[in-house]
């Protein structure tokens, strides 16, 4: 035995009269309140954002009340540049959409496929990119904070790439998150998530 | 947001590992599985509350689960997310006891529960072990205590935000104030 075991072994014998039985847990009630916080969390986020809407339009309709004040001003140039929102439909013929993310960005693919998968990959390119593979016409929807595929019906399969300066990035298929990148450090390998009903 | 519309398709390269949900879930199971008892251990010899130990080890793997990925250095990503939430619990019990302090006199002793007989014969052994571990600087507390369930120099350098060419030294000497502190409480009469 080295002198270290020896140590350790020793000292573990001391702290052991602190110790207590591990309670009782299970993994599946922690996924289950992970998931539980995640909703109360996406709650609490449209939430601020009606908030925030609400707040910006009372600004707005202020600053409209005034026609010579620079904030009226401003903010007219701000609604005359915002993108609006864009749909696009297209033939799944290896086409796509890349956007440049700013903070948060949600990709929703409307509904499972009867078949076809998700491959998600980090990049150090500026540019978050949906390319589509094959089977069927899907239609994009994007808009401040979130591009949506519309992919009822369709069997294609489609690369993300994700910045990895990307703030906060989630994937969903319907209503249920399938990929999270958390922070700009997130490293995490590639990943392949089907697009099929478990 | 900018938003440009790509006609061609990109070139891609991906190296494909399986996950998704269900595939994280048993991920996530499997290392619960592994670890829950060392981080719920090293908690409780930590903080000496049995009932935030449990709390926080709970929390300490929600947060994985929530994380969706296994980190790389998971030893030294749970004893950091464990280090984070016992701060955020300390100051909570901060508040809590400032706000106590602030109540009349009465309210406290309607609060009082009496001391049990378990509670008096409490070992003394857990006393002067806990109270040696309370003498030590929390570095000193947080070393010594990783390195009992396992964490390498490499992990432990990594959660305590030190040099891994220092780790030896600072436990060598976080061991010898241990047993100094502790022999000398064993040795009172």
């Amino acid at each position: 035995m080295y002198p270290d075991d020896r140590e350790l072994q020793e000292l573990d014998t001391i702290l052991s009269a602190l110790d207590h039985a591990p309670p009782t847990a299970d993994a599946n009630q922690l996924i289950a309140r992970s998931r539980a916080g995640d909703r109360r969390a996406r709650r609490h986020r449209s939430w601020a954002g009606v908030a925030a809407g609400a707040g910006t339009l009372v600004v707005a309709a202020l600053a409209a009340a005034l026609p010579e004040s620079r904030l009226g001003h401003a903010i007219m140039r701000a609604f005359h540049h915002a993108p609006p929102a864009a749909t696009r439909r297209q033939d799944a013929s290896g086409g796509g959409i890349a956007l440049i993310p700013t903070g948060t960005v949600r990709i929703v693919f409307r509904s499972p496929q009867p078949r076809g998968e998700i491959r998600i990959a980090r990049t150090t390119d500026a540019a978050l990119r949906v390319t589509v593979r094959g089977g069927g016409a899907v239609a994009y929807t994007v808009a401040s904070s979130a591009v949506t595929i519309d992919n009822a019906g369709s069997t294609a399969s489609y690369d993300i790439a994700i910045p990895t300066a990307a703030e906060h990035v989630r994937v969903l298929v319907d209503t249920t998150t399938v990929f999270t990148a958390d922070g700009a450090s997130h490293q995490v390998g590639d990943y392949v998530v089907r697009l099929t009903r478990p | 947001m900018h938003v440009l519309e790509i006609e061609a398709p990109f070139a891609q390269t991906v190296s494909v590992g399986v996950t998704g949900d269900a595939g994280f879930d048993r991920e996530f199971r499997a290392r619960f599985t592994e670890h829950f008892a060392w981080v719920f251990r090293y908690v409780d010899r930590l903080t000496g509350d049995e009932a935030v130990a449990a709390d926080i080890t709970q929390e300490v793997f929600v947060r994985l689960h929530r994380r969706g990925a296994v980190p790389d250095d998971i030893r030294a990503w749970l004893a950091t997310v464990a280090h984070n939430l016992i701060r955020d619990d300390r100051r909570r019990q901060a508040r809590h006891k400032r706000l106590l302090a602030e109540r009349a006199p009465e309210d406290l002793l309607a609060d009082a529960t009496p001391a049990t007989d378990a509670r008096l014969l409490s070992d003394e052994r857990r006393r002067l072990v806990r109270a040696t571990l309370d003498d030590m600087t929390d570095r000193d507390r947080q070393l010594l205590l990783l390195r009992q369930e396992g964490l390498s120099y490499r992990e432990l350098a990594l959660v305590l935000s030190i040099e891994a060419s220092s780790v030896g030294t600072l436990l060598a000497r976080a061991r010898a104030a241990f047993r100094r502190v502790f022999l000398r409480g064993s040795h009172v009469p």
